[in-house]
C-alpha cells in the first residue's frame, strides 16, 4: 500500500502530549494530527473488526479514538510515520471488501499494519 | 526526651525497616522511622487500587514520553502506567554504571514492600554452608538453627501461605493454607515428579498473601493479582498494612518522610554513633536526630551510601570500611530466562480468579549426594499454567461478529517457567560513590562496576535447558527456550554491600548484624547477605530484622551499647 500525505486539521487528541515531531500540513509533508474524520474513518475500521452484535461494537466503545490515543502516545515517531497513512488510505469497504471472516494470506490492511508491526 | 532525640532510629521504611521499626517500639523503644520519600498511607492513597485496566489512558501500558523519562525503569516491567509514581524518577535519582546495573527503587514510605513480588522462601544449610564449603569469599557467620526462630515469628506475623514439602534445602515454615495449583499445573507437577524420580518438585509458590484472615489484618486475599497497586484489603504483607499499623499501635512510633539520611553522626570518643544527620527533601534543611541505636534499612545500596559517607575523618571509605569490604560483593539474582510451551486438552477447564502466585521449583542442582555441574549452586524456577486471552487472535487477521464472539473464550493452556539463579559475591563487583554525578538534591550518587561472571554464565545453560526439557517431559507442547539476557539488579534483590562474617577483617557486620567498627549501628537489610542463595530474600531480610532487633534491645538492657 503507498503510503499518501493523510487530511490535516481538527482536534488534537491525547491534549497532553502534543507531538513535538508534528509536520508543518502547508508542507504537503506527513502530519501526525488526528483529525475528527481520521477518528470516524478508525471507528469504521475497528467496527468493522469488532461490530455490534448483542453486545456494544468498537465504536459504541469509543476505539476510534483509543486508536489516536495510543498511536500518539505510545508508538515511536517512525510507527507514527508509517500508521498515518495507512491509516487513511482507503475507504473502509475497500479495506475489507470480499474478505471472508478469516482472511487468508493475500496483502492488505491487516497484513499492512502488521508489517508495520501493529498487529 | 528532647523531639530529636529517640531511643533508635530506623533509616528506610521498606520490608526490613518496617520490621525494625514493630519489633523495637513493641519491645519498648521510642523509634523515629525515616523515609527519604514521600507518605503513602494505607488504602487512603491507594488510587488505583481498583482500577480495572480498561481505565488506564493506555491500558496499563508505557508511552514514549514514559521511556523518555525513565531510562532505567524502562528496562523491565516496572515502567508500566499502573503504578509509576511508586518507583521513584531516574531524573531526580541518577547514578553512574561503569557497567550495565538495572536498579530500579521504590522512595517512598513502605519502600518496595508496597511492590514486591511476595515470594517468601527460607533459607537453609545448602546456602549457610555454601561458601565456607566452596572457598568462595568468607563464611557465613550464622547458621539455619539460628534464624529458624525468627523465620518463625516473622512467617506467623506476615502470613505466608505455602504446602509443606520436606525438602531440607527448602525448609516448610509457619504457614498459612496454600494456594492452589491449578489443573494443569497439577499434572505438570505429577509427571516432573515421576519423570525424575522425586528429585525434582513443583508446587504452588510460597506467597505473602492471606489464604486466612489472621489477627491485626482485614482480610484474606481475593484473588484479584493487583497486589502492586496497593491492597484495599491489606490482604498481602507490606510496611502499611503489617509492620507500620503495629509499631504504629504501641505509641512509640514517630514517622517522618521526605527525610533523605545522609550519614550516621560517629563520635570517636565513645566510638558509637550518636544519631543520624538527615536533609529533608522538601525544604533542603539539614536536621540532626539523636538515638542509642541506629537500625540501616535504606536498602541494600543506599544503606552502604550512608556508612560510605559516615565518619569519612576517621576512615576515609567511611563507617564499616576497615575491612575494605564496604559496597563491594553486589549481588542479585539472574533471570529473564526459561521455557513456555502450549498443553493440549482440558479445554473444559478454567481456574478461580486472578491468583497472585505461581508454582516453584526448588533448586535440585549441585545438591549434597548429586551430580556436580560445571558450576556451583543452582537455581530454582517460578511460573504457571493459565489459559490463553483474546489477545491471541489479534494475529489471526480476522473480522466480524463470530471472531468477536471467538475473542471472548478462553484460548488453549499455556505453561511457561523462568529461573532465578544464584549470583556469588565477587570482591571486584562493587559499588562506590562518583566522584563528579549528584543527585537532585545535591548529593554524590552511586556508581556501579557489577557483572555477571563465569558460574553465572555457565548455569544460564542448564537453566534454559532445563526448562525446555522438564516442560517436554511433562507432556508441554510447542516448547520454546528462551534466554533474553539479563542485567544485575533487574532481580531487584541487591545484596551483599555490608556483609556479615565472623572475622572483622573480612566483613562489615558481626552475627548480629552490628557494624564491627560501630557497635550500635546495626545494618538488615539485604546489604549484610554473604551469600545469595537462589530463593527471593526477603523473608530472610523480615527474620534478620527481627532477630537483630532483640539482640540490640538485650545489649541495650545490658548497657552494651
Amino acid at each position: 500500500m503507498k503510503m499518501i500525505a493523510v487530511v490535516t486539521g481538527g482536534a488534537v487528541i491525547g491534549g497532553d502530549f502534543l507531538l513535538t515531531g508534528c509536520k508543518n500540513p502547508e508542507s504537503g509533508e506527513v502530519s501526525m494530527v488526528f483529525s475528527e474524520e481520521n477518528i470516524a474513518f478508525l471507528d469504521e475500521v475497528a467496527e468493522t473488526i469488532l461490530p455490534q452484535t448483542s453486545t456494544a461494537g468498537a465504536k459504541a466503545a469509543g476505539v476510534g479514538r483509543f486508536m489516536t490515543v495510543m498511536v500518539n502516545d505510545c508508538y515511536t515517531k517512525a510507527d507514527q510515520e508509517v500508521f498515518h497513512p495507512v491509516s487513511l488510505a482507503a475507504p473502509v469497504e475497500l479495506l475489507f471488501a470480499g474478505r471472508p471472516d478469516h482472511v487468508a494470506g493475500d496483502a492488505g490492511f491487516f497484513l499492512e499494519l502488521a508489517d508495520a508491526g501493529f498487529l | 526526651m528532647a523531639d530529636n532525640t529517640f531511643d533508635a532510629i530506623v533509616v528506610g521504611s521498606g520490608i526490613s525497616g518496617g520490621w525494625a521499626a514493630k519489633e523495637l517500639t513493641e519491645k519498648g523503644l521510642k523509634v523515629l522511622m525515616l523515609d527519604r520519600g514521600f507518605d503513602i498511607k494505607h488504602k487512603v492513597d491507594y488510587a488505583d487500587s481498583n482500577k480495572p485496566t480498561w481505565e488506564y489512558p493506555h491500558r496499563g501500558g508505557r508511552t514514549q514520553k514514559m521511556i523518555e523519562e525513565y531510562p532505567v525503569l524502562k528496562r523491565d516491567y516496572p515502567l508500566n502506567e499502573r503504578n509509576l509514581s511508586w518507583w521513584c524518577s531516574d531524573q531526580d535519582h541518577p547514578y553512574v554504571e561503569k557497567k550495565p546495573f538495572g536498579w530500579f527503587r521504590g522512595y517512598h514510605v513502605g519502600g518496595r514492600s508496597l511492590m514486591w513480588g511476595r515470594q517468601s522462601y527460607r533459607w537453609s544449610d545448602l546456602d549457610f554452608e555454601a561458601n565456607a564449603k566452596e572457598g568462595i569469599a568468607i563464611d557465613w557467620p550464622i547458621r539455619y538453627k539460628d534464624i529458624a526462630p525468627w523465620y518463625d515469628h516473622v512467617e506467623t506475623f506476615a502470613g505466608i501461605s505455602g504446602s509443606l514439602e520436606g525438602l531440607p534445602h527448602l525448609p516448610d515454615g509457619k504457614f498459612l493454607p496454600p494456594m492452589q495449583m491449578n489443573i494443569v499445573e497439577q499434572d505438570v507437577a505429577k509427571r516432573i515428579k515421576e519423570h525424575y524420580n522425586n528429585q525434582r518438585w513443583m508446587f504452588i509458590g510460597r506467597s505473602a498473601n492471606l489464604t486466612a484472615k489472621i489477627p491485626g489484618r482485614d482480610s484474606a486475599c481475593q484473588f484479584r493479582n493487583i497486589c502492586s497497586n496497593g491492597c484495599p484489603f491489606g490482604a498481602y504483607f507490606g510496611t502499611q498494612s503489617s509492620t507500620l499499623p503495629a509499631a504504629e499501635k504501641t505509641g512509640n512510633l514517630t514517622l517522618r518522610p521526605w527525610s533523605i539520611c545522609t550519614e550516621v553522626i560517629y563520635d570517636k570518643d565513645t566510638k558509637k554513633a550518636k544519631g543520624v544527620r538527615v536533609l529533608d527533601a522538601e525544604n533542603n534543611q539539614t536536621y540532626e536526630y539523636y538515638s542509642k541505636v541506629v537500625f540501616l534499612c535504606a536498602s541494600a545500596l543506599n544503606s552502604a551510601w550512608i556508612l560510605m559517607r559516615s565518619a569519612t575523618n576517621i576512615w576515609p571509605e567511611g563507617l564499616g570500611s576497615s575491612s575494605g569490604e564496604l559496597g563491594r560483593n553486589v549481588m542479585d539474582h539472574h533471570l529473564k530466562i526459561g521455557a513456555s510451551g502450549d498443553v493440549d486438552g482440558y479445554e473444559d477447564k478454567y481456574y478461580y480468579g486472578y491468583r497472585p502466585n505461581g508454582v516453584y521449583i526448588p533448586r535440585y542442582r549441585n545438591l549434597p549426594g548429586g551430580e556436580k555441574r560445571n558450576y556451583l549452586r543452582g537455581f530454582g524456577y517460578q511460573g504457571g499454567a493459565s489459559r490463553e486471552g483474546w489477545s491471541r487472535l489479534v494475529a489471526e487477521y480476522s473480522i466480524g461478529a463470530e471472531f468477536k464472539d471467538a475473542l471472548s473464550e478462553p484460548g488453549k493452556w499455556n505453561m511457561g517457567i523462568g529461573g532465578f539463579g544464584e549470583m556469588l559475591p565477587y570482591h571486584d563487583n562493587k559499588i562506590t560513590i562518583s566522584k563528579e554525578k549528584k543527585d537532585k538534591w545535591g548529593l554524590p550518587v552511586l556508581e556501579f562496576d557489577v557483572e555477571f561472571k563465569e558460574n553465572e554464565k555457565n548455569m544460564r545453560i542448564d537453566i534454559m535447558n532445563d526448562a525446555k526439557e522438564m516442560l517436554e517431559a511433562a507432556g508441554v507442547k510447542n516448547v520454546t527456550a528462551y534466554d533474553n539476557g539479563c542485567e544485575p539488579g533487574w532481580g531487584i534483590h541487591e545484596m551483599g554491600t555490608a556483609r556479615m562474617g565472623k572475622d572483622q577483617k573480612t566483613s562489615v557486620l558481626n552475627s548480629n548484624n552490628q557494624v564491627w567498627d560501630c557497635k550500635n549501628v546495626f545494618v538488615t537489610d539485604g546489604a549484610c547477605m554473604t551469600s545469595a542463595s537462589c530463593v527471593n530474600p526477603s523473608l530472610s531480610y523480615m527474620a534478620l530484622t527481627a532477630r537483630a532487633a532483640d539482640f540490640a534491645v538485650k545489649e541495650l538492657k545490658k548497657q552494651n551499647l
